[in-house]
């Protein structure tokens, strides 16, 4: 109860003082977005109570960060907390560590049955996702500290969506895992996020992908922070699918049969997953095609982004439909939401990285 | 009915009428059915209207999309009335059967515009060519600028245009992201080029083979420079004004804009071209400066970049005067006579006529072919043994006058000591940066062209009506469950209920669950 209050207050605040204070930085879209997200995460925390938790921890640590910078980047240098903790690369370096201790502990769960392991598992993805969030949160910060005019919200790079993936994907796990009882499925669906862990420390340490770069004026606008974040749901459950796929089709394998959950379960999470992930990739391609229109004055215009997003929908649309309306189950939809996450990395990775378009903003 | 996977049979006093009732409050509509002992109730049509909602969007969609398609060229095409034009032509040259008038009913074009030029006509791009559209208005292009991060990277591109559309004038300025309609037609900021900038340069011969001359240059024009013996010519394509570097300083890499640059293609008389690219501010390194120019032979290839130190005043100046007093037969000799004057080991005149003789040459050699020069004459003259130690020889006297040569530059503190060994090395390098002087941009005006794209999409709202449809079908589909239930009355108080529904999976077992529950929690009242 005090907690629901807590947060309901804390959001209220949060964005009360943005409506304030920052007006002037925002069109009447960005306000739009900002006032219509106030009733949907109240409502996100009641649909899922772990968020509530999440969200106060992440904004505390913002706040202290805040309060630690006192408005200036150069505080980083002098100051212990920030350096090795607060700052938002350390905090996304601190996810990159116990993401990977996460699957770790799922496997000697899974391995040992070791209740205990379970749970270090459990909660060492929360604590990995907390640093994300925050760390994300606090770049948010950092970059308009830099100046104010570069500061944007930080989806807008290779680097920063690999961040917002990890972040996703987990977060939609942990959701799952309490919701179902699923931990067993722990081991398998940490493979892809650490899969992106591992991108992410090549990016930062090989690329130094990991500075804040002002954006391109293509990618000003507002649509930015609800077409990406929309993307990225989609990516997120799709691989979710995809691992529990892989579960799935390994049941009978190396004497898994005992450890995972019922084949009945993992095809209802396999489904759960691929429903939520399609409605949100459906409206991220829609938002996409609406910026698409008001950036480049058409709303398809067969960008290898666009052509490859409508591979992945249908690719879905048809998993869907062989499930519902022709009644078909087991191996064959395994299968195909593994063979679909090569085509979603393709759409995701591939296209930015070996066909141009208007969409090669990441680069290797 | 018990092969039914939600099946279930329970006792209960309750008529069939009170059962019916606690699934009505739970949402479903009852079917009356002719048997007095079965009761059938249903819930969640709305998901018949997902499958009306998504087909309505997948036809919406097209249709809206044909109505932006070209479907209508082609047509006419295929019939002949329309052609796309291959030529290059003038607007105004082009045949009316390439000229679509200003009711299309859909399109996209560009218009490339010049600052202060104005056009009510713009190409749309089709395969293998080209068609002119009417546009409703006449645009002329007041200005185009680019706005900057303090960083220097480009925050936004904008146009100030004008537009004359039915006697009355609209003064609009667009952006990348922030289009403008006018009558059913969008504009937006898509491209921007040079608009023919006006340069005024000075250009330096890197190896004082002429006077510095000054040239006054056009983007896009041919123009010509003559030496004495050779009429060459500039073509510029572009012209930047602003380059953006990741910048060394205090081993922190920052982003900086270093200012404009000049490209341009250099022809000789016989009509070979070299490409050029010149920065015209010197680029920091480890806190020295040097101007940066390269050359590649084609447009394959990457720039060879030549890197020449710039003197105290941060200006090439330094660097013209160290070559010309290099180049300077004069000074050569006096120095090395002081060279020798200095030198006690050369004790009889014939040793000092012979190394008077032997530096000249070499020097000379480094003159005519730098290090490399240097390096031919060892391998060619030397036993392999002394190499090495004759190379170092040879290096330090290179340096030692080269020094010597310039001690006014020094002295006059145009130059530090550090400059030289730059200095001879980039003079060593230049040979292979060809015949173009090093081309120094003194002033010039910038002048831009903008491009435009102007789209006329009327199926582009229908588009968006059926992507809301798609999403509301989508969402119904998924998430809207049919429910259908039968209830029988058995004997008195002994009920058989089966649920059934098109998506059956664990929320829908617990759902039946739960009802069956409340059915019995009921009963034990
Ligand atoms: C019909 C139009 C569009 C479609 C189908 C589309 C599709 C997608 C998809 C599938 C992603 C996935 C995320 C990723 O792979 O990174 C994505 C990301 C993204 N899109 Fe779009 N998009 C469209 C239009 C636009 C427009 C007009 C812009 C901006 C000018 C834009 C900017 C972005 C950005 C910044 C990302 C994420 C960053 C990144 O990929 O590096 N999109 N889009």
């Amino acid at each position: 109860m005090t907690l629901s209050i807590l947060y309901i207050a804390s959001i209220l605040i949060a964005a009360g003082y943005s409506l304030i204070n920052f007006t002037e930085f925002m069109d009447q879209y960005e306000t739009g977005i900002l006032v219509l997200s106030i009733p949907i995460f109240i409502w996100f925390g009641f649909f899922w109570p772990s968020f509530k938790k999440l969200f106060l921890t992440v904004f505390i640590l913002l706040l202290s960060t805040i309060y630690l910078f006192q408005g200036d980047l150069a505080n980083q240098q002098g100051n212990f907390l920030l350096k090795y903790f607060l700052s938002s690369q350390s905090l996304i370096m601190w996810m990159t560590f116990f993401f990977p201790l996460s699957l770790l502990s799922y496997i000697y769960y899974s391995i040992r049955d070791s209740i205990f392991f379970g749970k270090l598992g459990t909660n060492f993805s929360w604590i990995a996702i907390i640093a994300g969030f925050s760390g994300l949160m606090v770049r948010w910060y950092e970059s308009y500290l830099i100046s104010l005019d570069v500061g944007h919200i930080p989806i807008s790079n290779l680097y920063e969506v690999f961040v917002l993936f990890c972040l996703i994907t987990g977060s939609m796990y942990l959701y799952y895992e309490h919701k179902s009882e699923t931990k067993k499925l722990g081991s398998f669906v940490l493979i892809i996020i650490n899969a992106a862990v591992a991108f992410i420390l090549w990016y930062t340490f090989a690329k130094s992908a990991d500075a804040i770069q002002p954006l391109v004026p293509a990618l000003q606008s507002y649509w930015m922070k609800i077409h990406v974040p929309s993307n990225f749901i989609g990516y997120g459950a799709f691989s979710i699918s995809a691992m529990i796929a892989l579960a799935y089709l390994l049941r009978d394998s190396f004497g898994l049969k005992k450890i995972l959950p019922s084949s009945y379960v993992m095809e209802d999470l396999m489904y759960k997953s691929i429903a939520i992930g399609f409605i949100f990739f459906t409206i991220a391609t829609i938002l996409g095609a609406i910026w698409a229109a008001e950036a480049w004055g058409g709303y398809w215009s067969w960008d290898p982004k666009e052509t490859w997003a409508l591979i992945v929908w249908l690719n879905y649309a048809a998993w869907l439909h062989l499930r519902l309306v022709k009644g078909l189950r087991g191996d064959i939809l395994a299968w195909w939401s593994l063979i679909g996450l090569l085509i979603t990395t393709f759409a995701f990775i591939g296209v930015n990285l070996f066909l141009s378009g208007l969409h090669s903003y990441g680069e290797l | 009915m018990k092969k039914f996977r939600n099946y279930y049979e329970f006792k209960s006093h309750k008529n069939l009428e009170e059962i019916s009732k606690i699934f009505m409050r739970q949402g479903f509509q009852i079917k009356k059915s002719n048997n007095p002992s079965l009761v059938i109730a249903k819930k969640g049509t709305l998901q018949k209207l997902g499958y009306i909602f998504t087909h309505l969007a997948i036809i919406v969609i097209s249709v809206g999309g044909l109505l932006d398609g070209n479907l209508l060229f082609k047509i006419q095409q295929t019939l002949g009335i329309k052609e796309v034009e291959t030529r290059n032509l003038k607007f105004s040259e082009v045949p009316s059967k390439s000229q679509l008038n200003e009711n299309n009913f859909s399109y996209r074009a560009t218009l490339m515009l010049n600052e202060k030029e104005k056009n009510d006509k713009a190409l749309i791009r089709a395969k293998d060519g080209y068609l002119v559209q009417h546009l409703p208005f006449e645009i002329k292009l007041d200005k185009f600028y680019i706005e900057h991060y303090s960083t220097g990277q480009p925050k936004s591109f904008l146009s100030d245009i004008r537009i004359q559309h039915n006697g009355e004038e609209f003064l609009k300025t667009i952006s990348v992201n922030k289009p403008v309609s006018i009558d059913g037609v969008t504009i937006y900021q898509s491209d921007f080029q040079d608009g023919g900038s006006r340069l005024s340069l000075t250009l330096m011969s890197l190896f004082d083979e002429f006077k510095s001359i000054g040239l006054s240059a056009e983007v896009y024009k041919q123009n010509e420079f003559n030496t004495d013996n050779e009429n060459y010519v500039f073509e510029f394509d572009d012209f930047r004004e602003f380059n953006i570097f990741q910048v060394k300083t205090n081993d922190a890499l920052a982003t900086k804009n270093i200012g404009p640059s000049v490209v341009y293609k250099f022809r000789n008389s016989s009509g070979q071209a070299l490409e050029y690219q010149t920065y015209q501010n010197p680029i920091p390194e480890n806190d020295k400066f040097y101007f940066m120019s390269g050359m590649r032979q084609d447009l394959q290839s990457e720039f060879r970049f030549l890197r020449i130190p710039a003197d105290n005043n941060l200006q090439i100046g330094g660097y013209q005067m160290f070559v010309k007093n290099l180049k300077s037969d004069v000074l050569i000799k006096k120095n090395i006579n002081q060279l020798i004057n200095k030198s006690s080991f050369l004790v009889d005149e014939a040793a000092r006529k012979s190394f008077q003789q032997n530096t000249y040459d070499i020097f000379q050699t480094f003159l005519r072919s730098g290090y490399t020069g240097i390096a031919s004459v060892i391998e060619k003259s030397i036993p392999i043994e002394n190499q090495e130690t004759v190379a170092e020889s040879y290096i330090k006297i290179i340096y030692f006058l080269a020094e010597t040569i310039n001690q006014d530059l020094i002295k006059n503190q145009l130059i530090d000591v550090s400059f030289i060994q730059d200095a001879l090395n980039t003079y060593s390098d230049s040979f292979f940066y060809g015949p173009s002087p090093f081309v120094i941009l003194n002033e010039y005006e910038k002048i831009y062209a903008s491009g435009l794209q102007l789209t006329k999409d009327p199926g582009k709202i229908w588009v968006y009506i059926g992507a809301l449809f798609l999403v509301i079908g989508i969402f119904c589909m998924i998430y809207v469950q049919e429910v259908r239930v039968w209830i029988i009355r058995k004997t008195k108080n002994n009920y058989a209920i089966a649920f059934a529904s098109n998506r059956e999976h664990i929320d829908f077992d617990r759902f039946c669950e739960n009802i069956v529950k409340k059915l019995n929690i009921k009963d034990k009242k």
